[in-house]
């Protein structure tokens, strides 16, 4: 579909390696993680997208020149009352997209809230990208690109302004993550670890819910 | 309550009226027993069944009758009872009066005629399917009275309207305008209407079944008249003495009631008439001495009788010899010579009676006589009494005068309670000969007797009277009944015919497809001989129809409650695909349908409607509690009734909140919301409602977008809410309980159910800011499924799943995110019934449904995965809560609870983080 597309040919019977990397979506409500989500993974989108409980899991696979990366997304709730079950969520997660809505300057505050909170708690390695979604309506815009820009290089984060709506540079952030994920055993080290699930495993017994 | 509108409109208009109460039932057994039972008996106009249960708070129905095709009897005679018919079956109740009767053949009617009434609306509603024949297409079956067809069709039913007496006031005869005056206009109307349709209607439309009505739909002349003569119960009685003793009769009876008056009115007039009425002259029931004063008293008043003709014959004579003097007197016109044969035919007249009073005299002579015969055949059976009581008195006293002296230590007491009671003529434990009671004083005996008697003629009478007046009106309403009965046929064959030409229409379509069809295919497969078997355009009509049909009928995209169809099939320019695609379609439609009209699904209804009746006629507002209805609500609720149903239950739970809070408490809490954001007070709660407003339900036309239906509704309850308990405020989450809840109830219910659900039924500190109450759950799940899954357990222990990832919104939003909605709609029912508990239940019977595809998954990633798409898995509700009420028994409550008190305490004592 268009993911796959947008990730190159895929190559069956090609000597790539499949990774599996946990990827989690976290910003404010209503900001669009779980549209950027399903435009990625199902080439959909809805203008009223369900409101997330919880949090969802969807998987995506797609296909690097050596390797074929799958992600396993979490797509989280937004509502403040749900950020306490955040931790859950990105604990051991080796990629993280913080989203902002570029109409809504408080979710940029808040968006750089939860870098700030990814940096301090997630795994020191972990891959974090900032997206200013609804692109697509930056005529409303409140965010200033470069503004973000600056932020987002200040912190070494991938950044992108996105739209769920027309799938501007959805596909491209997923990628561009995918590029930056220490791919195989040999690059991987640590809590990067692609199908070795240790890491993780660890970071769960040591908290609090066990 | 527009959501559940949608789903019975014709119920909805209805004013509904119930009457219950506890009835006997009487019933014959195979080998003549007779039993007599009582029941309570529940009748609600919502259903065309009447049901009866053992006691008036049962939820299980002992039995029910339809009463759709019944018809009502009674018998004036028999008190208060009165018969069902239906389906070759009587059903025959007694109440304790006969009002009561009447109430309740009122409500039965009524009943009735409510439910014929809705199915011929719905016949004639759903009269649009025979449109299709306007036009050739394919989709027949899916189309269903939706879509306006450009075709009118070829005959299409006029709104017809059948001319409905009221059962009551039955108008007698067009012609009979006194009477109704009133409803005359009304009936010109309604004559003009049938008319019309009459016009209308091709000729061949005539019911063959005609007994009251005549072809015009009316009441065949005087077919419900009353007979004139019936006007009184004494008129009655009149008619029937004049039948049986003729005129001179009534003066005998005249004098004998002067003459019994002037006896301390001992016997009264009419009982003699009823006695003579019967042609026996109660020579059984009367002592002989008082008929042989009858019969003088008759003979003496027969000669009275005689004597006043007479005189009356000496005075027209002495008429006409005035009147002939007259005329001798002049004046000879003709009037006064017509006057005079008048007079004189009169007297011929007379003489002609008298002969014949003359004759009558003679007859009573002879009976007389004959009676006197019998007065003296009597007296020598008295003489026989008295002798036998004699000899019987004797035979006492020497039995006594036996007994005593052969024990004379034995119990007195006793046995002189056994002479008396001898002696009294009631128990005759002693053997008397000839069989014949025993009277110790014949004279006290008599008197003993006609006081009985007199009391049993006076109440005969009395019964007499009401037995006429029962006759009129069990012959009024036996005339109602038939009218209606009528009425229901009439319309029953307009429904059978209709559907017979539906029938017609879509063989003919469907005969006429297939034709094109198999011409198609014989086409194809003899290219070789092209002839003629194809016109050119065939093919691309027909191909052009298959495209077009399916997404025209706009209008069924949605189901009942405003659900999209999950339409999966994306287009494919594979034709086998669309073809496999449209089959399963096909073959899941054949399969609803067919579950529908299973007889587990219609037994499922039916519990349903006998509990429903009865818990809507005993006007319960909350619902009751008892492992009966626990056991009910555990197989769902049908939708039909889901509104009510979850009204009670919420009724149930906040029904002391609501008091205390007052009536108006939710407009006043609107308000307070209204105040607020004029006040331009926003609070994040109130933005976030605000943001999820068109993201709750979006795969429901009601609420997916900001300007659907029920979105108002939704802002409304939610607003309500977060004023309500500003400790929970607002919680994502709560939008779909909200939602689901404004499906079925209005706007003011679905808050309370939301109260319900937040502060009743889920623990403490579910939605609340820490969402504490649902985070020490997950805890509890996963002990539970340590317990009663240990294989799932462990597996995904070592793979360290963590199960909550996926649970928590299980619990918060009750399965609104996985499950379809057929299913978490069912769980909701359990749900507002029992509490969170339920939640337990389905989540651990959800696991156990996957446990087998997630022990295959060897990696993290897979399980993940497994249990994202564990929804899958379930397919229908029966199969999930036959896991979740069953197979996971015991499930005790106490067990969760101690657990998440523990949790929670853990969980505050840690600071609460995951």
């Amino acid at each position: 579909m268009a993911a796959r597309n947008a990730g190159g040919a895929a190559r069956p019977g090609g000597p790539n390696r499949t990774c599996q990397f946990k990827l989690v979506l976290l910003g404010e409500s209503a900001v669009g993680k779980s549209s950027l989500v399903l435009r990625f993974v199902k080439g959909q989108f809805h203008e009223y997208q369900e409101s997330t409980i919880g949090a969802a899991f969807l998987t995506q696979t797609v296909c690097l020149d050596d390797a074929t990366i799958k992600f396993e997304i979490w797509d989280t709730a937004g509502q403040e009352r749900y950020h306490s079950l955040a931790p859950m969520y990105y604990r051991g997660a080796q990629a993280a997209i913080v989203v902002y809505d570029i109409t809504n300057q408080e979710s940029f505050q808040k968006a750089k809230n939860w870098v700030k909170e990814l940096q301090r708690q997630a795994s020191p390695n972990i891959v974090m990208a900032l997206a200013g979604n609804k692109a697509d309506v930056a005529n409303k815009r409140t965010v200033e690109y470069e503004e973000a820009n600056a932020y987002a290089e200040d912190n070494a984060l991938l950044f992108m302004e996105t739209s769920a709506k027309t799938s501007m540079n959805v596909n491209d952030i997923f990628m561009a993550i995918a590029k930056k994920l220490p791919i195989g055993p040999a690059q991987g080290e640590g809590p990067t670890g692609t199908v070795d699930m240790n890491q993780p495993q660890q970071q769960q017994k040591g908290s609090c819910c066990k | 309550m527009s959501a559940t509108a949608t789903i019975s409109p014709p119920a909805r208009e209805l004013r509904t009226s119930a009457i219950c109460g506890y009835l006997h039932r009487i019933e014959v057994r195979s080998i003549g027993l007779i039993t007599r039972r009582r029941y309570w008996f529940a009748l609600c106009d919502t259903t065309p069944y009447l049901y009866w249960y053992k006691d008036s708070d049962d939820i299980k129905c002992i039995g029910r009758v339809s009463l759709s095709g019944a018809a009502f009897t009674y018998d004036p005679k028999e008190k208060g009872r009165f018969e069902i018919h239906s389906n070759n079956e009587v059903i025959v109740l007694e109440c304790s009066s006969d009002k009561q009767r009447n109430e309740w053949m009122k409500a039965l009617q009524s009943t009735r005629k409510r439910s014929w009434k809705t199915a011929k609306s719905k016949s004639d509603s759903s009269l649009d399917i025979s449109s299709l024949t306007g036009r050739n297409s394919s989709a027949v079956l899916e189309q269903e009275s939706s879509s306006p067809s450009p075709v009118p069709p070829p005959r299409s039913p006029k709104p017809k309207k059948r001319t409905q007496f009221p059962s009551e006031n039955v108008p007698e005869s067009s012609a009979d305008s006194e009477t109704t005056v009133t409803f005359a206009d009304d009936i010109e109307k309604e004559t003009e209407s049938t008319e019309n349709t009459e016009e209308d209607k091709p000729p061949v439309e005539q019911p063959s079944t005609e007994w009251y009505l005549n072809p015009n739909g009316q009441l065949n002349e005087r077919s419900l008249q009353m007979p004139k003569t019936i006007e009184s119960p004494e008129s009655v009685l009149k008619r029937l003495a004049d039948q049986s003793i003729e005129a001179p009769f009534r003066a005998i009876r005249r004098n004998l009631s002067s003459w019994r008056g002037s006896r301390q009115n001992t016997v009264d007039e009419p009982v003699l008439g009823s006695r003579f009425q019967k042609g026996t002259v109660s020579s059984v029931d009367l002592p002989p001495e008082e008929k042989v004063i009858e019969l003088t008293d008759k003979v003496a008043s027969l000669e009275e009788v005689v004597d006043s003709l007479r005189a009356a014959l000496l005075l027209s004579q002495r008429n006409n010899e005035a009147l002939k003097k007259i005329e001798d007197m002049g004046e000879n016109n003709e009037e006064m010579r017509e006057y005079l044969l008048e007079k004189e035919r009169q007297v011929t007249e007379l003489h002609i009676s008298n002969s014949m009073n003359a004759r009558r005299v003679r007859d009573l002579e002879d009976q007389n006589l004959k009676l006197e015969d019998t007065i003296n055949d009597l007296q020598q059976s008295v003489e026989a009494f008295r002798e036998s009581l004699r000899t019987k008195e004797e035979l006492i006293l020497r039995m006594c005068e036996e007994e005593n002296r052969e024990d004379l230590l034995g119990s007195i007491a006793d046995r002189s309670l056994n002479i008396s009671t001898d002696a009294n003529g009631i128990v005759s434990d002693v053997e008397v000969p000839e069989g014949i009671l025993v009277d110790v004083s014949s004279v006290d005996c008599e008197e003993a007797t006609r006081r009985v008697l007199d009391e049993e003629n006076v109440k005969d009478i009395g019964e007499l009277q009401d037995l006429v007046e029962g006759y009129r009106t069990q012959n009024q309403f036996l005339n109602a009944e038939i009218v209606e009965l009528h009425a229901i046929i009439q319309s029953l064959e307009d429904r059978e015919k209709k559907l017979i030409r539906q029938n017609f229409d879509l063989e003919a379509c469907y005969y006429q497809l297939k034709s094109r069809y198999l011409m198609v295919l014989n086409h194809f497969k003899s290219p070789t001989k092209p002839g003629k078997i194809m016109e050119p355009g065939v093919l691309k009509e027909l191909l052009e129809e298959s495209a077009r049909t399916p997404r025209e009928s706009q209008q069924n995209l949605t189901d009942q409650l405003g659900f999209y169809h999950k339409d999966d099939y994306s287009k494919s320019d594979d034709l086998l695909d669309t073809a496999t695609f449209y089959m399963k379609k096909a073959g899941d439609i054949v399969e609803a349908t067919k579950l529908e009209q299973s007889e587990e699904y219609m037994k499922w209804l039916q519990s349903w409607d006998s509990f429903l009746v009865n818990n809507t006629v005993s006007r319960q507002v909350a619902i009751m509690t008892s492992p009966d209805l626990k056991t009910l609500i555990r197989t769902g609720v049908p939708p039909a009734y889901r509104g009510r149903v979850w009204k009670s239950i919420v009724t149930h739970w906040v029904k002391d909140k609501q008091s205390e809070l007052g009536n108006g408490y939710y407009q006043s809490m609107l308000k307070k919301a209204g105040t607020k954001k004029q006040d331009g007070s926003y609070d994040a709660a109130i933005k976030q409602i605000d943001l999820d407003l068109a993201r709750t339900l979006p795969t429901n036309k009601l609420f997916d977008e900001p300007d659907s239906a029920n979105i108002e509704k939704l802002r409304n309850v939610l607003y309500a809410f977060r004023y309500h308990n500003s400790h929970v405020g607002y919680c994502q989450g709560l939008n779909r309980l909200a939602a689901i809840a404004l499906l079925y109830l209005d706007e003011q219910d679905a808050f309370w159910f939301l109260v319900a659900c937040v502060e009743h039924l889920q623990p403490e500190g579910y939605y609340t800011s820490s969402l504490i109450g649902a985070v020490a759950d997950q805890k509890v799940l996963r002990d539970l499924v340590a317990e009663k899954l240990p294989k799932l357990a462990a597996h995904l222990r070592s793979l360290e799943v963590d199960l909550s990832l996926f649970a928590l919104c299980w619990f918060l939003t009750c399965f609104v995110d996985v499950l379809p909605h057929s299913i978490y709609l069912t769980i909701f029912d359990a749900f507002l019934y029992e509490g969170n508990k339920v939640l337990f239940r389905f989540a651990l019977a959800l696991l156990k449904i996957c446990e087998p595809h997630v022990l295959q998954c060897k990696t993290i990633g897979t399980v993940h995965q497994c249990l994202s798409k564990a929804q899958e898995h379930i397919t229908d509700f029966k199969s999930l809560a036959q896991v979740a009420f069953n197979e996971l028994n015991p499930f005790p409550q106490k067990t969760i609870e101690t657990k998440r008190q523990l949790y929670v305490t853990q969980l505050r004592d840690t600071g609460h983080c995951m």
